[in-house]
């Protein structure tokens, strides 16, 4: 069911299990999400949870330390996979664009 | 000056843009929420621009000793993306922020309708469909009793109150319940497109709310207390009872399940806790409603008439009372110097009016017996002329049916005589404009009589 559910990720799963490859404290992931897309992609607090525990659930990141409530994550193979199939995904995309010639659209 | 401020909320616990709106005009108008709870409490501030943010979360729960380490994980998440946690109310929790540049609480349309629908799910909806099957059983037996007595029903303003009163909660239920539904059908059609999840706001929820309010005032008002009166205070005591009893109840829960919050009791623990004290002292209500119902047939028999005691030959006690019955035997024919009792009973509703007149002696047990009842609109003449003129089975064996009789006779626009499998009893219908007379002789009436019945139990009509 959950890798049903992660078939195709979303812009803000990928760069949450993206930013997940290195060690990261739950809330440092909006951060860092920021960071790497320059400000373009922004998580809400409220999703980020969410997602987590669904990745968490999916064994797509694993739970890597807890002090007190501060719990830091890390991407997993299954999330890895995951990352590399959007990826190969949207390189059939962006091939299958380009194949197809650029600029031809009516307008 | 006042410092704080306790208001009624009166969007649905599902109407997250309508609560957010409201905030932020609350803010701006120098309001910010402080508490939430029956009424919600707001705390005099510099007006500013504020946003307000409504977000659901399922673990969270009025029974919760504290925040869970899952929804404190959840505020710190907020409170670094720039949100102050405000205020939680079941599976709600609210913040806030100053910041222009703090990114919305939710951002993926379909990872907030699942979260949505998970918090739904886990109160308002199951929460929903019970109380809803409370209400929609309790009417479904409020109309049994319509389709039973029409006449009855509709003459009785406690009852008729009590059946309206349940309509416009069923009403109100469903509407609820099928806004959030069509929303999230709607919410999901968007999301599967790769749309966002759109917030759930009603244009209408005030009027709603304004309109079921104004309603239910009504129907006390207008119909509940002024029937009640007219039987008799004991009834008026039972509503004053009943409705003192439940806010009673509403109060006591609610201060203990704040008391076992306070103390770290599981939530667990407090919810057994908190229904089992609903139960009891609900329990504790309807046995109380239930003693001040006696009260009423009591006070109705008494009726705060004449009233003597009478005891008969065979050793029992009856009452007798001496009530003005607009017509007596002794109108019709002369009586015996019995101990005869005359007792008049009156059932009003703003729709209609049955006055039961009954004239009996206790020792050969004659007596006259009928009722009057009048009717505000035609349809419901018609209606309860319907139910009057039935063809009932009684056990299967006998069958009790009305045919058309003489109305001449009676002064009557028209009139109906029973009979029992075929044969002929001395009980007729009289009928003219909307006033319907059922009256049961124990003799059979002369043309002089029935003349007599007629201009007097229709005279007025």
């Amino acid at each position: 069911m959950a890798r049903e559910k992660f078939q195709t990720l979303t812009e803000q799963m990928f760069y949450i299990l993206l930013s997940l490859r290195e060690e990261l404290c739950g809330a440092d992931v909006m951060a860092r999400v920021a960071e790497l897309t320059g400000g373009r992609v922004m998580i809400g607090p409220g999703t980020l949870y969410n997602l987590l525990e669904s990745f968490l659930n999916a064994e797509m990141i694993v739970e890597t330390a807890a002090e007190g409530r501060r719990r830091s994550y890390r991407i997993t193979t299954a999330g890895e996979q995951a990352l590399l199939t959007e990826a190969n995904r949207m390189e059939t995309l962006l091939a299958d664009y380009r194949r197809h010639g650029t600029g031809g659209g009516r307008a | 000056m006042r410092e704080t401020k306790r208001t009624m909320m009166w969007y649905e616990f599902y109407q997250d843009a309508n609560i957010e709106e409201h905030l932020e005009n609350m803010a701006f108008n120098g309001w910010r929420l402080e508490k939430i709870g029956f009424l919600w409490r707001y705390r005099r501030a510099e007006p500013a621009r504020v946003r307000y943010s409504v977000t659901y979360f399922s673990e969270s729960s009025e029974f919760n000793p504290s925040p869970t380490e899952n929804e404190e994980t959840l505020r710190e998440y907020c409170a670094a993306a720039g949100w102050d946690f405000v205020a939680a109310w079941h599976q709600m929790l609210i913040f806030s922020t100053s910041r222009e540049d703090a990114p919305p609480i939710e951002t993926e349309g379909a990872v907030k309708l699942e979260a949505i629908h998970r918090a739904m799910k886990k109160n308002f909806l199951p929460s929903g469909f019970v109380i809803l099957a409370l209400f929609g059983f309790n009417l479904a037996m409020q109309l049994r009793l319509a389709g039973r007595n029409l006449p009855s029903f509709l003459s009785d303003g406690v009852q008729l109150g009590a059946a309206l009163m349940m309509l416009l909660l069923v009403f109100h239920f469903v509407s609820i319940l099928c806004s959030y539904f069509l929303w999230y059908r709607d919410a999901k059609r968007s999301v599967e497109q790769g749309g966002p999840c759109p917030k759930r706001r009603s244009r209408f929820a005030r009027a709603r709310q304004t309109f079921l309010l104004a309603a239910a005032v009504s129907v006390v008002l207008f119909m509940y207390i002024p029937a009640a009166v007219r039987v008799g205070r004991g009834t008026l005591e039972t509503l004053l009872f009943l409705l003192c009893g439940y806010g009673f109840m509403g109060v006591v829960i609610q201060l203990v399940r704040g008391w076992l919050k306070r103390r770290g009791v599981s939530a667990w623990t407090n919810r057994i806790v908190s229904i089992g004290l609903a139960f009891v002292l609900g329990a504790g209500i309807m046995g109380g409603s239930v003693f001040y119902t006696l009260r009423i047939h009591k006070n109705v028999q008494s009726g705060g008439a004449e009233t003597e005691v009478y005891a008969t030959r065979y050793g029992t006690e009856r009452e007798l009372r001496r009530d003005p019955l607009p017509l007596k035997i002794e109108d019709l024919q002369p009586i015996e110097e019995l101990p005869w009792s005359y007792e008049l009973t009156e059932h009003w509703s703003p729709l209609a009016l049955l006055r039961e007149g009954w004239q009996v002696e206790y020792e050969g047990l004659e007596s006259l017996d009928y009722e009057i009842f009048d009717v505000k609109t035609d349809l419901l003449y018609r209606a309860c002329l319907r139910d009057y003129l039935k063809t009932e089975e009684l056990g299967g064996q006998c069958r009790l049916e009305y045919s058309a009789a003489d109305e001449e006779q009676w002064g009557a626009n028209a009139a109906y005589r029973l009979s029992i499998d075929g044969e002929e009893m001395d009980t007729w219908l009289l009928c003219r404009n909307r006033r319907i007379v059922k009256i049961t002789f124990d003799w059979t009436p002369t043309p002089a009589q029935m003349a007599l019945t007629g201009e007097k139990l229709l005279a007025g009509a």
